[in-house]
């Protein structure tokens, strides 16, 4: 819920947030005014997914401490098997300290006790933001990429995405409408306007059926409605799928089944699109070529 | 129904008057959703079934209206029984820990696997059948020993949190992070997209307990005028006590496998109904049942009417509504007290 509401934050809110968090990572720290350089910072510890990512393509792998350990999770990371050669920290300040960093990426939802205790231990802490669509990620690349002094292959992946983005933009919307796109969630979550699955959807060719129907945000979305007004495309996202939850056995409702006929349901890991990193436009990219490879490419439902 | 004549002679209605507005809500409530459809267009969809219209009547709107009637009925049944028996007008299976009993069942089976096996769709009722049945047992052994209506609601009290704790340590130990958030929202109670999976596993132990439960009518009567006086009727009071703990379990366990932990419904319910059936034990049963059948079914219309987008969940309304009930009668009762 608390994720809710700051999803809905008014832009100028966002802006402030981001302007303040970029501005608290520039600076020396409190404690110690002699802090190392961007680039000389020689004990990176993340307990951020996102910053996970980023850091294995951005660093060179000595400068790494700690990685969180969500990176090494195959079920949420998409470079778990990387991730997986590096120490792993939980996201409490004894775990943290342990690694004695000098720079400590967490997250904007990361507990403020943590980070202002990290701080007052001397460490530089940077709280990453939630990306909102794929512009901020690539911002996010290139605020990691300064932080740590590596301008250059920051710039690097930046543009590696903007050439993706422009090949995927290049190919136009999926068939003609454009094809509707619904990404549900465990327990019947989705997301409309503003949020990362959005622009993900909008970048690979889909219209948004969440946005479409005048959603913001997260929301539930229920079986009814969507057996009423089915998307030509249905992805669910799949996520332990051994561990069953009752979420999952939502998306086995008998009422789905009922209109397998009328969607084309798509499955694709979570892992794909949970983190706001460099590597989100693949999920762009990524669902594109299954929806195309669909029987019919599914655009036939389209209005 | 089985038992001594009521007492005024004459014949009541209030079952009649409870059951046919039941059922007109029932019908009601198949037209009301995302699209509003009157009675008879409800009735016709439920017939075509590859239309999305008849799909949503037939596998989304009945089962939840169906599972509203039952899981309410248990409920309301089970704190009339529970009121009958324990002749304490505060007893609930909320109050008392066995919803929060049954929930532990429940979330046991939930997530240590059975699920991924859909053969073993069983395990859900089951396990909230056993853990229901544990704090049944758990209580009326309490009963039998304590003296004072406070005593047992303190009892009450602690079962729930041993449930609760054990709960959450289950859920602590799940390898899916997703599932403590599910189980929270689960807690507190929802038909919400069910399906007929829930009826069917659901419905079949609750109406066997609901059966064992109205057999017991005569023997609350009975109980009615004191323990001893039940005895001297040729009441077996160990066999009473052991169909009421085995009904209440299969009442509740089952329903709180399929709706969550929907609280107050058993409270509120035979209060209000009571004074209607002449204050009779027996005839509170059945009027319990259709009573909370109907309030839950009518909760469950509120939820799908309020305009909000994250849907309002039944045991927060039950407890809106029960648990200032509850603080009203606990007012009331030490007034009376000597």
């Amino acid at each position: 819920m608390r994720q809710r509401k700051t999803k809905r934050q008014p832009a100028a809110g966002r802006a402030a947030t981001w302007v303040v968090t970029c501005a608290l990572a520039m600076l020396p720290s409190a404690g110690d005014s002699t802090g190392p350089a961007p680039g000389e910072y020689t004990r990176i510890v993340s307990i951020n997914l996102a910053a996970d990512e980023l850091l294995l393509d951005l660093v060179d792998p000595e400068r790494i401490a700690a990685l969180s350990r969500l990176a090494s999770d195959p079920e949420l990371s998409r470079l778990a098997d990387r991730a997986a050669a590096f120490p792993s920290t939980g996201n409490t300040v004894e775990e943290v300290l342990r690694f004695e960093p000098d720079l400590v990426f967490a997250s904007q939802f990361t507990s403020r006790n943590v980070t202002g205790l990290l701080e007052r231990f001397g460490i530089e802490v940077v709280r990453l933001p939630a990306a909102r669509n794929l512009r901020d990620c690539r911002e996010l690349v290139l605020t990691v990429a300064a932080v740590v002094g590596e301008t250059e292959r920051g710039e690097q992946l930046a543009a590696e995405m903007d050439r993706r983005l422009a090949e995927l933009n290049r190919k136009g919307g999926l068939g003609t409408g454009p094809a509707t796109a619904l990404v549900y969630g465990h327990s019947g979550y989705v997301q409309g306007r503003d949020t990362l699955i959005h622009d993900i959807l909008e970048s690979a060719g889909f219209r948004n059926h969440a946005a479409a129907l005048g959603i913001a945000g997260e929301a539930v979305f229920p079986l009814e409605r969507l057996v009423l007004n089915p998307p030509d495309f249905l992805v669910l996202l799949t996520y332990h799928e051994r561990d069953p939850t009752l979420g999952a056995m939502h998306l086995r409702h008998r009422a789905l089944r009922g209109i397998a006929d009328r969607t084309h349901i798509i499955e694709i890991p979570l892992s794909w699109t949970i983190t706001a990193s460099h590597l989100t436009v693949d999920a762009a990219a990524r669902l594109r070529e299954k929806a195309e490879k669909a029987p019919g490419d599914g655009t036939e439902a389209a209005p | 129904m089985t038992g001594i004549a009521p007492r005024s002679g004459r014949p009541s209605l209030t079952p009649l008057v409870l059951a046919a507005v039941l059922a007109a809500s029932a019908v009601l409530s198949l037209g009301i959703g995302t699209v509003w459809l009157s009675p008879w267009e409800a009735a016709r969809w439920l017939f075509s079934p590859d239309e999305p219209m008849g799909i949503a009547v037939r596998e989304l709107r009945l089962p939840r209206t169906l599972l509203a009637v039952v899981v309410g009925g248990g409920l309301g049944l089970a704190g009339a029984a529970l009121q009958g028996y324990t002749r304490n007008p505060l007893a609930d299976s909320g109050l008392l820990g066995i919803n929060g009993g049954a929930a532990l069942g429940a979330v046991l089976v939930l997530y240590t696997g059975f699920l991924t096996e859909p053969r073993f769709v069983l395990a859900i009722p089951l396990g909230g059948l056993a853990g229901a049945a544990a704090a049944t047992f758990l209580i009326a052994w309490l009963a039998g020993r304590v003296r004072g209506i406070q005593t047992l609601i303190l009892a009450g009290v602690a079962v729930s949190a041993l449930a609760a704790a054990l709960t959450s340590l289950v859920l602590n130990f799940s390898p899916n992070p997703y599932a403590a958030r599910e189980i929270v929202m689960w807690l507190l109670g929802s038909v919400a997209d069910r399906g007929w999976e829930h009826v069917g596993f659901a419905a079949p132990f609750m109406l066997a307990g609901a059966l064992l439960i109205l057999s017991c009518g005569r023997g609350l009567q009975a109980l009615a005028l004191g323990s001893d006086t039940a005895a001297s009727l040729g009441i077996s009071l160990g066999r009473l006590r052991a169909a009421l703990i085995l009904g209440c379990a299969l009442v509740v366990g089952p329903a709180t496998a399929a709706a969550g932990a929907i609280g107050f419904v058993g409270l509120v319910v035979p209060h209000v109904l009571r004074p209607l059936v002449g204050y009779d034990p027996a005839r509170l049963l059945v009027a319990s049942t259709l009573g909370g059948a109907l309030l839950l079914l009518w909760a469950d219309i509120l939820v799908r009417l309020l305009p909000v987008e994250q849907e309002l969940k039944l045991g927060v309304l039950t407890a809106l509504l029960g648990a200032p009930f509850f603080l009203w009668l606990i007012f009331r009762l030490r007034r009376l007290a000597p």
